[in-house]
């Protein structure tokens, strides 16, 4: 019976794999030479570093130059461009290196990326939500402006590219160091935020599930990042939060115990990524199969690698690193002992005790981002054949952050100050203190 | 009609619509995330903008969205317009038929955008009768997909949804069993390790709800599970916890610890297999969770847990520990 094809490209994997997992400690004279150069390991001893500098480096292109003609692939997703590098440069400590002039620029790109739009509104009852639909009037039907962020300029509104833009501001709004761009930003979310929530409750459908866009596909990701921007702006009503919302979620948990897409279709990383932090957010995690979910969470990781794969039998791939290391880290609050917190990620901002163990292998997880994920260029990847990416650089390194800050004592892989990054909130990927700082504004 | 004649050619742009001023993007003063448009993409698109400032739905128009989106097949709002043409001219049958044809053409031969397949399926959507005129065609191309990568994931939610879309006895059993466009026992037998296709195998043999499985039927999922996936290659995860389900699904439904015991067994004899094989059956991780997933369900106690803490599964030692605490927990609850 010939082999799986599975099966031999989980080995062609393991093998492209095992030559970065060099044990330091055996490496001849030149060799380490080489590695130092490179400036993966330090000067005085073998612990393994993150190429903070470099990384940075690559990252800012995106504000300081412009992007060569291959991205056109892209053009649909500026508002992501922009989140993954800010983002990281975030965890990096970098945001020192981003001035006021380049802060503006970002505000005023993510602006001209804002897609208005009229929504007929039907006359409002009782039971509505009064306050965010202002105007609407109670027994006629009326016109009110709504919109969200599109993937550039005169595209339409699309829950990603407002998710990717949302967080962005958050970022720059919450910078109050930089106090102009900072309130540019918050002007701006202002301006946006009850249109926004016009916008967010037209794209909920009869099933529970969300519309990505006007006349677009519904899935488990439009669940995420509109709860996601709506508890950031405090925009999570009743309505938007209503039963049947999750409901669509946990009909989207498979028998596998993972989470896809839509309901029949194949648990998939990113998709319970999106499942759980949008349950969570919501406070009903429990209402999902738990045990079905961590065993397959769990299963993810894998054992030679040390990375995550988003599907039962596929590859590993680093940005599998927080999709699957985030759901986990969500997931593994549910295994609190005592009083489980609302938002333990909030709770615990200066302290990094958290009372339930993580439950996946974080210096496994180190490791692989450490010694597969980074090019010595510069930048993070999927694995060590791939090129890299904005993408697999902010989820690499996010991934990175879950597993140094969700893991009470454990000892982390490589140099525990040198490769130290902010802490991400594991259900909104920004830093916790953004997210704490974003829920007391006043609006 | 051929599909190159559905779309305009560049050097066209400026005839066809000169009596339309081209609209340059409006990034702002000094925006980032600059891309380096080539001449090509700028001109398609700054028609587009002046198309859609007129509001023109015109199959001039349509045939410019074709040019654009073979400039970006991910551009979402240019399919959303393009969709907005085909109401306004009309979408019958062969209309829908040129327009698949089209949308094969930009996606290629493993379309992974988004965009592409919720085209084809708004398209579908659009139609009465799917079973007589699209059912075959539709199954072709995504079968000529799989033939790329048999693990796409849009392709298989596509098949997903169109199969339960139809919802046809005929149909439903052809997934199933041995066809020309038939799906899961082909897949598995080519590729065990295919995950996709145990999952599209659960969602056809459940008819895509969530119903529990007669008995008998659950038996025989569980047994094509144990023969033509966990035998032939027992270090394979997928139809280990395929058999999990299909025996959760049932105690669920009422417990059956007979049932349990009969599996686990089975599992265990596997075991054999393993050895005859010259390795160690400890070391075939997912063999021993399938046990201990069923034992569980029967509340029996083991240490089989603990060998995977320890030994044979070490990258989720948490995990087992806090199943072995679990599984005391539950025990000595039943005692209690």
């Amino acid at each position: 019976m010939p082999v799986s094809p599975s099966l031999l490209l989980q080995q062609d994997t393991e093998a492209e794999v095992a030559p970065f997992f060099v044990d330091l400690n055996k490496l001849k004279d030149d060799q380490l030479q080489h590695l130092r150069q490179t400036g993966l390991i330090g000067r005085d001893d073998t612990s393994v570093r993150l190429l903070r500098e470099k990384h940075i480096e690559y990252l800012s292109q995106v504000w300081r130059r412009s992007l060569k003609q291959a991205f056109v692939s892209l053009d649909s997703s500026r508002p992501w461009i922009l989140y993954w590098c800010l983002h990281s440069c975030d965890l990096l400590d970098g945001m020192g290196k981003i001035d006021e002039t380049e802060r503006c620029r970002m505000v005023s790109t993510l602006e001209h990326c804002w897609s208005p739009i009229a929504i007929v509104h039907p006359p409002v009852t009782r039971d509505d939500d009064l306050l965010y639909f202002c105007n609407a009037k109670e027994d006629e039907t009326s016109e009110l402006p709504a919109g969200g962020f599109g993937g550039g300029p005169g595209q339409i509104a699309h829950a990603a590219t407002t998710y990717a833009a949302v967080l962005s501001l958050c970022i720059l709004s919450t910078n109050l160091e930089y106090p102009k761009s900072a309130r540019q930003a918050k002007a701006l979310l202002t301006k946006v935020r009850i249109p926004l929530y016009r916008w967010m409750i037209s794209m909920q459908t009869e099933s529970g599930g969300y519309r990505m866009h006007d006349d677009g596909e519904v899935d488990v990701r439009a669940s995420y990042t509109i709860l996601c921007c709506a508890k950031l702006l405090n925009l999570a009503t009743p309505q938007l939060c209503q039963d049947r919302v999750a409901e669509y979620i946990q009909s989207c948990q498979t028998w596998e115990g993972g989470i896809a897409g839509e309901p029949n279709c194949e648990a998939h990383g990113g998709y319970a990524f999106c499942g759980v932090a949008a349950m969570q957010m919501m406070g009903k995690l429990h209402l999902l199969d738990l045990p079905a979910l961590t065993g397959w969470l769990v299963h993810r990781q894998m054992s030679y690698e040390g990375g995550f794969s988003g599907r039962s039998n596929k590859l590993v791939d680093g940005c599998y690193s927080f999709w699957q290391g985030g759901a986990t880290a969500i997931t593994s609050a549910l295994y609190a002992s005592e009083d489980k917190a609302e938002d333990p990620w909030l709770e615990h901002q200066t302290d990094d005790s958290l009372n339930f163990p993580l439950l996946f292998d974080a210096p496994m997880l180190e490791r692989y981002i450490l010694l597969c994920a980074q090019d010595i260029h510069g930048g993070l990847r999927d694995k060590p054949s791939k090129p890299r990416d904005f993408y697999h650089s902010c989820y690499n390194l996010s991934g990175l952050s879950v597993a140094q800050h969700c893991d009470s004592g454990e000892k982390v892989y490589g140099d525990p100050k040198q490769t130290r990054l902010g802490r991400t909130h594991p259900c909104y990927n920004i830093r916790v203190e953004r997210v704490h700082a974003m829920l007391q504004q006043q609006w | 009609m051929s599909v190159m004649s559905m779309m305009i050619q560049v050097d066209e742009l400026s005839e066809v619509f000169s009596d339309l001023t081209p609209i340059p993007q409006d990034d702002g003063p000094e925006p980032v995330c600059v891309i380096q448009y080539p001449t090509s993409f700028r001109l398609a698109y700054d028609y587009m903008r002046a198309i859609w400032k007129a509001n023109e739905m015109s199959d001039r128009a349509l045939r410019l969205t074709s040019l654009c989106l073979k400039l970006n097949p991910a551009n979402y709002t240019v399919w959303q317009f393009r969709r907005r043409c085909l109401r306004h001219l009309g979408l019958d049958k062969a209309r829908i038929q040129r327009d698949l044809d089209m949308t094969a053409v930009l996606g290629g031969s493993n379309p992974k955008n988004y965009q592409i397949w919720f085209h084809r399926r708004a398209l579908l959507e659009c139609h009465e009768n799917l079973k007589d005129d699209f059912l075959a065609t539709e199954l072709e191309y995504i079968a000529h997909v799989f033939q790329e990568d048999s693990k796409n994931h849009h392709a298989w939610s596509h098949r997903q949804w169109f199969i339960k879309t139809i919802d046809d006895d005929d149909v439903w059993k052809n997934e199933i069993e041995f066809g020309t466009s038939s799906c899961t026992k082909q897949l598995i037998e080519e590729d065990p390790r295919n995950n996709s296709a145990w999952n599209h195998r659960w969602m056809v043999i459940h008819r895509g709800g969530k119903t529990p499985l007669a008995l008998e039927v659950a038996k025989s999922e569980a047994d094509f599970a144990l023969d033509t996936g966990a035998t032939p290659d027992p270090y394979n995860e997928s139809p280990w916890r395929y058999l999990v389900g299909i025996l959760r699904e049932q105690h669920k439904r009422q417990p059956n610890p007979m049932l349990m015991r009969e599996y686990e067994q089975k599992a265990s004899n596997l075991r054999q297999v393993v050895t005859n094989s010259g390795q160690d059956p400890d070391t075939c991780a997912h063999l021993t969770f399938a046990r201990i997933d069923l034992l569980e369900m029967i509340a029996d106690k083991d240490s089989l847990g603990m060998d995977l803490a320890d030994e044979h599964d070490t990258i989720r030692k948490k995990y087992w520990m806090l199943r072995v605490d679990q599984l005391q927990q539950k025990v000595s609850n039943l005692k209690a």
